[in-house]
């Protein structure tokens, strides 16, 4: 077998989309920590996470662009950087609804504490469906993609059942309404992160096996 | 299905450089066969019009079939009317100009009508996108042409006869890029007339040009399927090592 | 000195040597060439070229016969030696890779190095013998067989010489291998072979020794082909070895005739028979 540099290059890729990855989970539990801990202070990591996310994610266009256009990948080469570029842009956003759920934390921060309803349980699903999407992607685990594209619907499912209860909360003590209305906007992040670890699950079974399983139901 | 080989053996005296091939060819689509030096493409693409056998030494083993019949059968000579070739190397006839090294399939074959054949040399030189650049030299010897120039003189010579397939072994190896990309046009061009199979060692070409790619290693298929398919998921792993570079 | 002069010196050196010798050969054939002329120059005159010998003893006359005898002789040689040397070496260019190939060319090769007097002898004893006369006719025979060989091997080489590929382009557009051979190899080796053909011709117009016992020489007009006839080269040999100083003459204007002949042979080959597509 020759070894290539381009497989350098290629490893590198795949580094700096892990190390993006990892710095949006940590964004989430900080983001998340804003709100259980009531620590407005700790926006400050967040954001400074979201610089190097939106950094890392200028940079991982260019290196996947620039390998594409001096190398012609075919086959596993070319789906893994097609799939790296997909998986860089629900990186992004992940960072983003990270940053929407530290700042609307920082509000309900402000305000009296609130019952957290189910919103601990989505954190819990929404961190480990990213965690085990990347960890996939890493390790190629279709096994473990598949699993991650499973629980989506649990996470909808939690997001209903919070919005129904925070919606009854709302109905029967009007002072709550702010509160409750932030919190359904940090559970609509939380399915949000959820729905993009999905992707980036569908996008490791078209890397690994060169099937796209999008929109419809896996079996 | 136009063109089919079964159990497609050959070899030079030794042991054998193809191993029992089975490949099909669909009318009017271009076929690719890629592999590393000394697969057996080359071998391979000249049995099918059975000029293998002029080599000293040659055996070939197979059932070729033609429209359904068998070409070892056949009248060699008839057989490469239908089926033609274009070399590596540009290769037009020294002493004749290009009008005649065009016709000269026709006139060795018998036809002296020198409207039809003036009919016949500039349809095959339209095809072939050369008639505009050499229209007004006709008469000019073949070899006055540039390297580009003279393969697609190549070109417009087999197609004159009008074959139903045409086997181009490498015909853009020896050209610069530019060449090169005028030649895969006019293949795109020419394959809504006839089937073409073309052998290459460049796989982007083969990536370009074809509808469908064969594989070979060392004498044996190893994978066929559409062009879009080999190159995004092929099912074989030695496919796709060679296909990424990893040895070749 | 250091070693970049003393090789300046030794390349200089060289150089003069090798340009020494190249001299010396040019000066053997120029003094041959400027002796001839000028022994022969001042005999040649319209009388010389147009007139009958004149009987022994006497001056004046000339070598017409001679002129006209050994363009009969070597013309006939030509007609029968070059096609069979073409086709031959055709034959074995296309499907001599066998042991009858073989044989042939091994054949021709000794032929090449037999002494032309041993081709005379054998034209005698097959042709002048059983007719019971010498004749131009056997003067030819034996000059053809000189030149069988040479035309064979040179017209093998040209046709070898002709790429494959050109062959393989011509078999893949469907024409019968004898077609392709006879229109397309042969057309391309043409310039190489008629070159080879008529510097073989030239060649045996010299040819002295097998002419002596088969075309004989004939002071007078010839009486066709099956009597003897006159030739340069034996005009030559017989004018050189007579005790007569006007003989002696014609026989250098008759050389020289020859050696101009030669010479327009070789210089026109090779100007009119330029190979297709450039110099050789």
């Amino acid at each position: 077998m020759i070894k290539r540099h381009f497989d350098d290059d290629l490893e590198a890729l795949r580094a700096r989309l892990l190390h993006m990855g990892e710095l949006c989970e940590e964004m989430i539990q900080f983001a998340v920590r804003i709100i259980s801990e009531r620590k407005p202070g700790l926006i400050d990591e967040v954001s400074s996470r979201e610089h190097s996310v939106n950094d890392l994610h200028i940079e991982i266009d260019d290196r996947a662009l620039k390998l594409i256009a001096l190398h012609q990948p075919a086959a596993g080469d070319l789906r893994l950087i097609t799939a790296a570029l997909k998986i860089n842009s629900d990186l992004e956003r992940v960072g983003d609804q990270a940053v929407n759920i530290a700042e609307t934390g920082v509000f309900l921060s402000r305000e009296p504490v609130m019952k957290l309803y189910d919103i601990p349980r989505m954190v819990e699903v929404a961190s480990s469906m990213l965690r085990h999407s990347l960890e996939s992607f890493a390790r190629k685990d279709v096994e473990l993609a598949r699993e991650v594209i499973g629980r989506d619907d649990e996470e909808d499912r939690l997001k209903s059942q919070t919005f129904n209860e925070l919606l009854g909360l709302m109905q029967s003590d009007a002072s709550t309404i702010k509160r409750a209305m932030d919190m359904i906007l940090i559970a609509r992040n939380l399915e949000r992160i959820a729905d993009h670890a999905t992707n980036i699950a569908e996008d490791v079974v078209f890397m690994v096996l060169g099937k796209d399983i999008r929109h419809f139901k896996a079996s | 299905m136009i063109l089919e080989a079964q159990a497609l053996s050959a070899g030079y005296g030794g042991p054998p450089v193809l191993k029992s091939i089975n490949l099909q060819f669909r009318e009017r689509e271009i076929t690719a066969i890629i592999g590393p030096s000394g697969c057996g493409k080359s071998t391979f693409i000249r049995c099918l019009n059975r000029m293998h056998e002029i080599t000293p030494g040659a055996e070939l083993h197979a059932r070729i079939l033609l429209d359904g019949r068998d070409v070892m059968k056949m009248d060699p000579v008839l057989l490469r009317r239908q089926v033609g070739m274009v070399f590596q190397r540009p290769n037009p006839f020294p002493t004749m100009s290009i009008f005649d090294n065009v016709a000269s399939g026709l006139k060795l074959n018998g036809l002296g009508d020198r409207r039809r054949l003036a009919e016949a040399v500039e349809k095959s030189l339209r095809s072939a996108a050369l008639w505009d650049e050499v229209k007004d030299k006709l008469r000019e010897p073949g070899l006055s042409l540039s390297g580009g120039q003279q393969q697609r003189l190549c070109i417009a010579r087999a197609l004159a006869v009008e074959p139903r397939v045409l086997l181009l072994d490498e015909p853009c190896s020896a050209l610069d890029p530019i060449a090169t990309a005028r030649i895969e046009e006019l293949l795109l061009e020419i394959k809504k007339e006839l089937t073409l199979v073309i052998v290459t060692h460049n796989m982007q070409q083969a990536a370009r040009v074809s509808d469908r790619t064969a594989f070979l290693l060392m004498g044996e298929l190893i994978e066929y399927d559409e062009t879009q398919k080999i190159f995004t998921k092929p099912s074989d792993r030695r496919t796709e090592d060679y296909i990424t570079g990893r040895f070749g | 000195m250091n070693s970049y002069q003393r090789r300046r010196w030794t390349q200089a050196a060289m150089f003069a040597v090798c340009a020494l010798c190249a001299a010396a050969a040019l000066a053997g054939l120029f003094t041959i060439l400027g002796y001839i002329a000028w022994h022969g120059l001042s005999s040649i005159n319209w009388g010389f070229l147009t007139r009958l010998p004149k009987p022994v003893g006497e001056t004046g006359g000339g070598i017409a016969n001679a002129i006209v005898g050994s363009a009969k002789i070597v013309g006939l040689a030509a007609l029968m030696g070059a096609p069979i040397g073409v086709l031959g070496g055709l034959y074995l260019a296309e499907f001599g890779s066998n042991r009858t190939g073989f044989i042939i060319r091994y054949a021709a090769d000794v032929l090449n190095g037999m002494p032309s007097i041993v081709m005379g002898i054998f034209a005698y004893t097959l042709l002048v013998v059983p007719l019971k006369r010498f004749s131009a006719l056997s003067g030819s025979v034996a000059l053809a067989l000189i030149m069988i060989p040479v035309v064979l091997r040179n017209t093998e080489e040209f046709v070898r010489l002709v790429p494959h590929s050109i062959r393989e382009a011509a078999l893949a557009l469907g024409v019968p291998q004898w077609k392709v051979v006879l229109r397309v190899v042969l057309p391309t080796a043409a310039p190489g072979i008629l070159t080879g053909a008529l510097l073989a011709t030239s060649r045996i117009a010299g040819e002295t020794a097998p002419l002596i016992f088969t075309a004989f020489g004939n002071h007078f007009w010839d009486n066709g082909l099956l009597n003897p006839m006159a030739s340069l080269p034996h005009t030559i040999y017989t004018y050189a070895i007579s005790p007569y100083k006007d003989w002696h003459a014609q026989a250098w204007a008759a050389a020289l005739l020859l050696m101009l002949f030669v010479l327009a042979v070789n210089v026109s080959a090779r100007l009119l028979f330029r190979p297709a597509g450039g110099a050789r």
